[in-house]
């Protein structure tokens, strides 16, 4: 009797233990949806309302949730002091600090910092078509992710049913 | 307010240097910044140059422009496209930062600033009350007449023209408040900053900012429903056009024009039609030879003269 509840328990746990890897993979290709989506807000400020780029992230990040709300509207409280650090350090500053613990991973992020250095110039093209560029490959991640997502998510609750037989075998 | 308006585009290394000088920014006039040269200000009519620790002339270095540049354009260059091609941004508080440098053109016309290497920073200056003496001449029947201020450069009209539009909308003793449309092609009556007017131009003033005259001033016709129409420097065939179509709507019109004299004035073929059709009612001359915004003459549409400054002596405008 003490055997079967005791197997059924690790079972249990492990079957949770995978279904929480496969929310994790879900919640990074949300994540990477919702950098999308505000990249793309960004980009129409820039191209259409000619913004300043404090005046867009405050915008912005008024109604974006946690992290991006706090790193849109840290940034653009920093950039309205004026005390002197240039815009490419604010940018990567905000992405380390804010951004931790958002679920993209350090590449993503790594990619995302690299744009900072193209935003704020005067030529409107550029940034336009850097922004572009960005979001051409966010997508592509974003595709490779979601193919890999479905067979991942089974492979994570198989392993966790499996992973848990196997050990009550082992154990009882 | 003026003060922090000011020290907040200019590099760190300055602002300490500005500080420790314990200046009253109600006197500062300008302030130029060169690459590898000394920082100058125009302090009270007279230059002076800022010294570092050392009492050495603090010289502007490359970090600095870059660093004035990112704060005048809040990080955002490109959204200053149109203002880079005039040479000049406004910040806020109306005080007009000019630049210059190496030019980008297109199709023979100027697109951008590349390597700005000279930065002119202007503070907004405006004398409430310049107006009150000719106030009483431009009115008839409780009415704003036409008036049409002619001045050579540099003799205060467009300060004059700001003061006139603020006490006409705010109303004085001779007329009550009157909505006044502004179309402030070259930013400099209302010194706007994201489209909200730095100078006083009064309670029941509208203004465009940047916007060619003669379309401005149709769009105020119809969407505003101004009763006095306000613009500096007419010239072209447009402008006047517009303008008579203004005084047709029953606007009344402020205008400026840069000419000498009267007759400087009845030369210019435009302009000469104006005159001779007495579309105007009052020409206000201005002249600088005593000091700036000294009004030569008041005369009517029919070249009556109504009134002239005569005593050396008289507060300065």
């Amino acid at each position: 009797m003490l055997k079967l509840a005791g197997s059924l328990l690790i079972i249990g746990a492990t079957t949770l233990w995978g279904m929480a890897a496969a929310e994790r993979l879900r919640e990074q290709y949300e994540q990477m949806r919702l950098l999308q989506s505000l990249l793309y807000a960004l980009r129409s400020e820039i191209l259409y309302a000619r913004s300043y780029l404090e005046e867009a992230f405050a915008k912005i990040g008024e109604s974006a949730p946690e992290p991006y709300r706090g790193w849109l509207l840290g940034m653009s409280e920093i950039m309205r002091q004026k005390s002197g650090v240039p815009f490419c350090q604010i940018w990567s500053g905000g992405i380390q600090e804010s951004l931790r613990e958002s679920g993209l991973e350090q590449e993503e992020k790594d990619k995302l910092s690299e744009i900072g250095k193209r935003l704020g110039n005067a030529d409107m093209e550029a940034q336009i078509r850097s922004l572009d560029l960005y979001l051409e490959e966010l997508k592509k991640s974003m595709e490779e992710k979601r193919e890999g997502m479905k067979t991942r998510i089974r492979l994570c609750h198989c392993l966790g049913v499996m992973s848990g037989i196997f050990l009550t075998i082992l154990l009882v | 307010m003026r003060e922090d308006q000011i020290l907040h585009v200019l590099p760190r290394g300055v602002r300490g240097l500005l500080t420790g000088k314990r200046l009253k920014y109600e006197y500062l006039q300008e302030i130029r910044l060169r690459t590898g040269k000394p920082l100058l200000l125009i302090y009270q009519g007279r230059e002076m140059m800022l010294h570092n620790q050392r009492d050495r002339p603090y010289l502007v270095t490359e970090a600095d422009m870059r660093e004035t540049l990112e704060y005048i354009s809040n990080y955002s260059l490109y959204a200053y496209e149109q203002e880079m091609k005039q040479g000049f941004i406004t910040i806020e508080g109306g005080h007009r930062v000019g630049m210059a440098g190496q030019v980008i053109l297109e199709d023979g016309h100027v697109k951008n600033l590349k390597y700005v290497s000279s930065v002119n920073v202007r503070m907004s200056h405006e004398v409430q009350g310049c107006a009150d003496r000719i106030f009483p001449y431009l009115v008839q029947e409780k009415e704003i007449c036409h008036t049409l201020l002619v001045s050579p450069p540099r003799c205060g009209k467009t300060t004059l023209l700001r003061d006139l539009i603020r006490q006409i909308s705010d109303g004085n003793a001779w007329i009550s408040g009157r909505t006044v449309g502004v179309v402030d092609e070259r930013s400099e009556l209302g010194g706007c900053w994201r489209g909200v007017a730095q100078n006083h131009l009064g309670k029941r003033t509208d203004i465009l900012d940047g916007c060619p005259k003669a379309e401005g001033m149709m769009m105020l016709i119809r969407s505003m429903g101004p009763e006095v129409i306000a613009a500096d420097e007419i010239g072209s065939p447009e402008d006047v056009h517009a303008m008579e179509y203004a005084m047709h709507c029953g606007c009344r019109i402020l205008a400026t024009v840069h000419a000498g004299s009267m007759e400087e004035l009845r030369r210019k073929p435009l302009l000469q039609q104006l005159v001779r059709k007495g579309s105007f009612e009052r020409y206000v001359l201005l002249g600088n030879q005593k000091r700036v915004g000294q009004v030569q003459g008041i005369y009517d549409e029919r070249g009556s003269l109504l009134y002239r400054e005569e005593l050396p002596g008289e507060q300065a405008c």
